[in-house]
């Protein structure tokens, strides 16, 4: 079958400028977009640079964007995304540097893995033979270990984009892998480093990493229940937590939620100066209109809601 | 007629109250029926999820199982809710051990969920339900030479294995669709399915803004007229923040309305802006809107309103001055502490929550029960007022 | 220049441990990687690793008898004792640096069946054993603080009086060359698999180490023991790991029938992988096959179980093929996945050549023979990868650093140009390897025989006369993979010649060396190793002894 591929080339040497390349080739049927770019490789165009090792998707050398989202090109055939030969887009891993074509500079994604400790730190006393533990408690983390270190889920995160000092989502699900891990004695330590500032609250749970992950790892799950974590912790100083609570006590008290109260809460009552940044949006919402930020709708039967909230939070613990 | 269960969401009945009022038009003239689901709480927009995610799923499948007895699919006018019902759903039709679960949750209230309930934005239903074809018949003006820019919002487009994609692959680009059938054109940008910062604006203004300025700057660049939304959340952020947003990190106005899918189906409808709440948004669409429909009333003063809006000022203003002056106590304790202390004052102020209070002394601790009191009576006074 | 007590080229299994095991007896120890170390072909050891733990009751003589049969009596049986010996510490500190093994109701470390063995001394993570491994070594790597020459392709070992000193290496990211000075060298550089086509190995396995240490003297043993794994996906040459076998799938033919019957009797599936592989394609040329291929049944496993105990095979299975496992049978056939042979090394890693040292699949210690159980090669990496960093530092202590001369750089620097240099009415290189990779599929296949070796051979020779007329479309110095691809050519032309010299002087048939034309096994002339040597006038062969201790050959029936 016929393949077109639009490739996003880049040079540092000659023209230091972005463009993108239009390939056409024959492929065969069951090929893969990591297929097609070693055949542009290798018979028409020897300077276009990618990085490729294992071609099945577990070396995690090979994400890339196509079509504007980060994949692993040695599992995307290209039956799948062009079936009638339309262009596929191909571009370097995004929120990157890149040093040439379609290879980034992956420090930046490194630094951030090595920034959580990523290694079993247990406690003095090593057992003789292996640790016990229940499979239950070790076999969840495996699809942690999954995780191929490929970078489509820093590719495409959101928070990223806009704070490149953020942990980002791959070192965090790694992060997880050691705060989750009976045998590791620091969770604790790791968990209060991870509440800080470009922790685990700076996620804005947009569902990109676990849209593009070609493993299965989701990241933003795995921050989620650090969230949780922190917080049974006893960390609870963040605006992150007293946004949480204030959304859960909202929901128990009417069984919807009170933007209002929830804006107050999060921003906290004694932080002078985030409540008059709020007044004044809140002011301009009054004049516009934007109703009930005073007068909270509640469900009918909330008191039913509330009995929910109250089993289910308490039960947790 | 095409009967289904409503549920609108909580911010189209608070922060956005001209979400609610635009969808009951647009609803009306599609020849929808709707009963609303005035049971249901809210389904935790992700942020319930995260602190428990069975609570969550209890409270969706709530809301499922009141439209299964009502033999009804559901309608909903918010990406989040869609989205997070729907994975909801999702999780417990792939696992019948953790859907008995639930149901065991819910017998109390003597419901039970067998499956069967489909969850849909009206941006789906437009285009399964109804089809752009006779949605087409109700439009009865031409939008042709507008720039719309669609923001989908997250949870409308990811985790896409909850949201039936493979099923219906046109939902992927359904809001580019319904543009597309009013005659206007889309302005492609590349934020169009990223985040909008809402999330994050209450724990990481900083990062939040920065999101809106990116997305509203860029769909503005590239000559969109206005940007159209599903989703309210979005709307909250990108509308609400987008002054401080652009100025802050592009050094613009914020200029770019940022309105509501049904909004824009009820301009393509006739309905006259003022009906659609136009006024209401925080980014003027008065410009906008008199190059649609020129001359046509914009504002929709009513009495109700303006009352509500003085009782409200005055309220909370009420609460302002408390606040502020709790707050004056609180610097006053924090200077004083300052002088005896080695915590420095800003680090203090930055890091003060509730819970530092009980460092501080109980006193201090009575003043937010005492404000917090103040607030329910002031809401029962204002309720009954009303 | 740099300088380091000891250089480890390559960052897979072998290299981090021994690299971990360097810096902890305190060396100044530094790792050389053509990729990131959590890119290596480590990565695709799926099924798991060996390890007879005496408080299971599982005795490791039996691990080494298993090896040794396995082997088809061409281990060396000193060599194979302290890897069965020491496999059960070494397993356990790889759970101890965090490893997330499997395990069993009681919380200890489960195991499974795998193939050449009757006892299921195999212990696992999932389907991805080797990569859990990897990227709880690279962690470790993380913690001692490693430095790493990332990214950066070594071109020669500098050998000065005799002494290995140092390497000449290229930076990826910037093009420039250097040299690095070293008083040892371990090469942990893995297979060759892309001197053949299809093979299971990755696009970076060319064979490396193989060609440097060669063209530093050091011998190269057994090259012609090729494995051809029994499970692998037609076309690409994708890996199903013989775990699924463990776990119980079936190996069916076109009429249906578990062919393995026949063949082996008591192991069934779980025969050694030479045996699997000669009997599926004994099935496929009379004419049993379907499209070339037998089919791999797990259909009876049930789809929770696959998941959970297979996922990764499920994932490649859907993903490559559009097959559900737990649903349908999928088509595989014997396809080249691990070479035996390797840099001749003793049990403490040690080559003939003074200061270097080899460990893991390039390196022939020799445990595997003429043909190597499964799981053994995660194994030998962690054993031997060590061994050879703690043999180093009585070598480090006794000698002193030698400068590498400026004109072994230079002559580096020249050669590279050259290729630049070359006229574009040339040969692309990925062209000219292809149609190596080919012929060598096919004369050293899962069978061979005089004829064939020699076609291969030919052709080989052809090639490397053809590599004088290459040429590179980039002329660029950042990220020129089409220059590295002309250097791993270059390497992979010596790794195939030296295939072919063992092959061709191996007069018999052992383990995975079939000859059609001798079929039979010669102990007498050949329980013999072969060794492979460059010099001016060619690839030479010699032979040396099998070392054997406690188990004499008998007679090969699973």
């Amino acid at each position: 079958m016929k393949a077109v591929l639009d490739v996003k080339r880049f040079d540092p040497e000659n023209n230091s400028k972005e463009y993108f390349q239009k390939y056409e080739l024959e492929v065969e049927e069951s090929s893969t977009i990591l297929d097609a770019l070693i055949k542009i490789r290798e018979d028409l165009d020897g300077t276009l640079a990618l990085r490729c090792s294992c071609r099945a998707s577990i070396c995690g050398s090979c994400g890339m964007r196509v079509n504007g989202s980060a994949k692993l090109v040695c599992k995307t055939r290209l039956v799948d995304i062009a079936p009638e030969g339309e262009k596929v887009q191909v571009e370097p891993l995004g929120n990157m540097p890149i040093i040439k074509d379609l290879v980034v500079d992956m420090n930046p994604f490194w630094n951030k893995v090595q920034q959580v400790r990523p290694f079993m730190m247990p406690n003095n006393t090593e057992p003789e033979g292996e640790y016990i533990a229940s499979n239950e408690s070790m076999t969840h983390l495996v699809d942690v270990m999954n995780c191929i270190m490929c970078g489509a889920c820093v590719s495409d995160c959101t928070a990223l984009e806009v704070d490149e000092s953020f942990i980002g989502p791959a070192a965090l699900a790694k992060a997880y892998r050691f705060v989750a891990d009976p045998r590791d004695d620091k969770s604790k330590d790791r968990l209060k480093y991870l509440n800080k500032n470009s922790g685990v609250w700076d996620c804005t749970r947009c569902y990109a990493c676990v849209e593009v992950c070609p493993k299965g790892v989701a990241p933003m799950e795995r921050i989620m229940k650090m969230r949780d974590l922190a917080i049974e912790e006893g960390f609870k100083n963040t605006s992150g937590y007293r946004h949480t609570k204030s959304f859960v006590n909202s929901v128990g008290k009417s069984g919807r939620l009170d933007e209002a109260r929830l804006a107050l809460t999060s921003v906290g009552f004694f932080n002078v100066f985030g409540l008059i940044d709020l007044a004044f949006v809140g002011l301009k919402a009054l004049v516009k209109g934007k109703l009930p930020p005073i007068l909270p709708h509640k469900a009918r039967e909330s008191e039913n809601i509330k009995k929910i909230v109250n089993k289910i939070e308490r039960g947790k613990g | 007629m095409k009967k289904y269960a409503f549920y609108p969401g909580c911010v189209a009945r608070g922060g956005a109250p001209e979400l609610y009022q635009s969808s009951l038009l647009v609803l009306d003239k599609l020849g929808i029926e709707t009963i609303e689901l005035d049971k249901a709480a809210c389904t935790g927009a992700g942020v319930l999820q995260e602190k428990n995610q069975k609570l969550g799923d209890v409270l969706n499948i709530r809301t499922l199982a009141f439209a299964e007895d009502m033999n009804l699919p559901i309608i909903t006018i918010c990406s989040t809710c869609q989205g997070v019902m729907s994975q909801a759903n999702h999780r417990v039709l792939k696992n019948p051990e953790y859907l008995e679960e639930i149901n065991s949750e819910l017998r109390e209230e003597g419901l039970e969920y067998k499956g069967s309930t489909e969850v849909k934005h009206l941006l789906w239903i437009l285009i399964e339900d109804i089809g752009l074809n006779e949605l087409q018949k109700t439009f009865k003006k031409e939008l042709k030479g507008f720039n719309f820019a669609p923001f989908y919002g997250c949870y409308i487009v990811r985790p896409s294995d909850a949201l039936g994609f493979s099923e219906n692959p046109e939902r992927q680009h359904s809001l580019d669709m319904v543009i597309n059938s009013t005659g206007a054109s889309v302005t492609d940008f590349s934020g169009k399915t990223k985040c909008c910062g809402f999330p994050i604006l209450l724990i990481n203004q900083k990062n939040s803004l920065k999101m809106v300025s990116n997305h509203t700057g860029e769909a503005k660049d590239k000559g969109a007229d206005a940007m159209v939304t599903p989703c309210p959340l979005c709307h909250l952020n990108l509308d609400g923040y987008q002054g401080k947003a652009r100025k802050d990190n592009r050094g613009d106005k914020g200029d770019l309305p940022i309105i509501h899918l049904p909004q824009l189906l009820g301009l393509a409808m006739g309905i006259e802006p003022y009906r659609l709440g136009f006024a209401r948004h925080i980014v003027s669409t008065k410009d906008f809107i008199s190059s649609i429909s020129p001359g046509e009333r914009y504002s929709d003063p009513q009495n109700f309103n303006v009352a509500m809006l003085l009782g409200m000022i005055g309220f909370g203003s009420l609460i302002f001055a408390l606040i502020t002056a709790i707050a004056a106590f609180f610097i006053l304790r924090a200077i004083l502490i300052y002088e005896w202390g080695d915590n420095s004052f800003t680090h203090y102020i930055d890091t003060c929550s509730f819970e530092n209070i009980f460092i501080i002394g109980k006193y201090i601790c009575s003043f937010l029960e005492v404000t917090e009191k103040v607030w329910d009576w002031g809401i029962s006074i204002l309720t009954s007022l009303f | 220049m740099s300088k380091h007590d000891l250089l480890i080229i390559g960052a897979g299994l072998a290299g981090l441990r021994a690299a971990v095991e360097g810096v902890r007896q305190g060396l100044n120890v530094a790792v050389i990687t053509k990729v990131h170390p959590v890119r290596s072909h480590s990565n695709a050891a799926q099924g798991g690793i060996n390890a007879a733990l005496t408080d299971r009751g599982d005795d490791w003589r039996d691990h080494a008898f298993s090896t040794i049969k396995g082997s088809d009596y061409l281990a060396d049986q000193d060599a194979v004792e302290i890897m069965c010996k020491e496999a059960g510490d070494a397993l356990i500190e790889l759970e101890h640096m965090g490893v997330i093994f499997s395990r069993d109701d009681e919380g200890k470390l489960g195991t499974r069946a795998f193939g050449g063995q009757k006892k299921a001394r195999t212990f696992f993570v999932g389907a991805i054993t080797g990569s859990a491994m990897l990227h709880v070594l690279y962690e470790q790597s993380v913690k001692y603080n490693l430095s790493i020459y990332e990214e950066w392709f070594v071109t020669k070992l500098v050998k000065v009086d005799g002494k290995c000193v140092g390497v000449i290496a290229i930076d990826m990211k910037t093009g420039k060359v250097e040299s690095i000075s070293a008083k040892s060298i371990v090469i942990a550089t893995g297979g060759a698999g892309r001197v053949f086509e299809p093979s299971t190995n990755a696009i970076i396995c060319t064979g490396d180490g193989l060609s440097l240490a060669l063209r530093a003297g050091a011998e190269l043993m057994d090259t012609e023991m090729i494995q051809y794994h029994p499970t692998t996906l037609a076309g690409n040459g994708i890996l199903l790991s013989e775990a699924a076998r463990g776990e119980g799938a079936y190996l069916i033919n076109s009429e249906n029938e578990r062919f393995m019957e026949r063949y082996a009797p008591d192991y069934m599936e779980l025969a050694s992988r030479d045996v699997v592989s000669r009997s599926e394609q004994t099935e496929i040329d009379e004419g049993r096959g379907i499209n070339g291929c037998v089919l791999l049944d797990m259909r009876h496993l049930g789809k929770i179980f696959i998941e959970e105990r297979l996922g990764y095979l499920q994932e490649v299975a859907t993903e490559f093929m559009g097959i559900d496992l737990s649903e349908k049978p999928i088509p595989i056939k014997p396809g080249m996945h691990y070479i035996m042979g390797g840099i001749k090394t003793d049990y403490n890693g040690a080559t003939s050549v003074p200061g270097l040292y080899a460990a893991g699949e390039c390196a022939n210690v020799s445990v595997h023979g003429a043909n190597r159980l499964g799981a053994n090669s995660l194994l030998d990496t962690v054993v031997f990868g060590r061994r050879s960093a703690v043999n180093s530092v009585e070598w480090v202590k006794n000698n002193e650093f030698i400068e590498i001369p400026d004109e072994i750089l230079i002559s580096e620097k020249k050669r590279f140009q050259s290729l630049f240099d070359q006229p574009s009415s040339g040969i692309r290189p990925g062209k000219l390897r292809l149609e190596m990779a080919e012929s060598m599929t096919k004369g050293i296949g899962v069978w061979r025989d005089e004829k064939s070796i020699n076609n291969a051979w030919e052709k080989v020779k052809n090639i490397r006369e053809n590599y004088n007329n290459i040429f590179l479309d980039d002329k660029g110095k950042v990220y020129n993979t089409d220059l590295i691809g002309a250097l791993e050519l270059d390497f992979m032309i010596d790794v195939a010649e030296s295939i072919c010299a063992g092959a061709k002087a191996r007069k018999e048939s052992r383990g995975a060396h079939f000859r059609t034309d001798l079929k039979d096994r010669d102990d007498k002339n050949w329980l013999k190793h072969t060794l492979v040597e460059k010099n001016d006038e060619g690839f030479m062969v010699k032979t040396s002894d099998v070392k054997i201790t406690d188990w004499e050959p008998e007679e090969r029936v699973y």
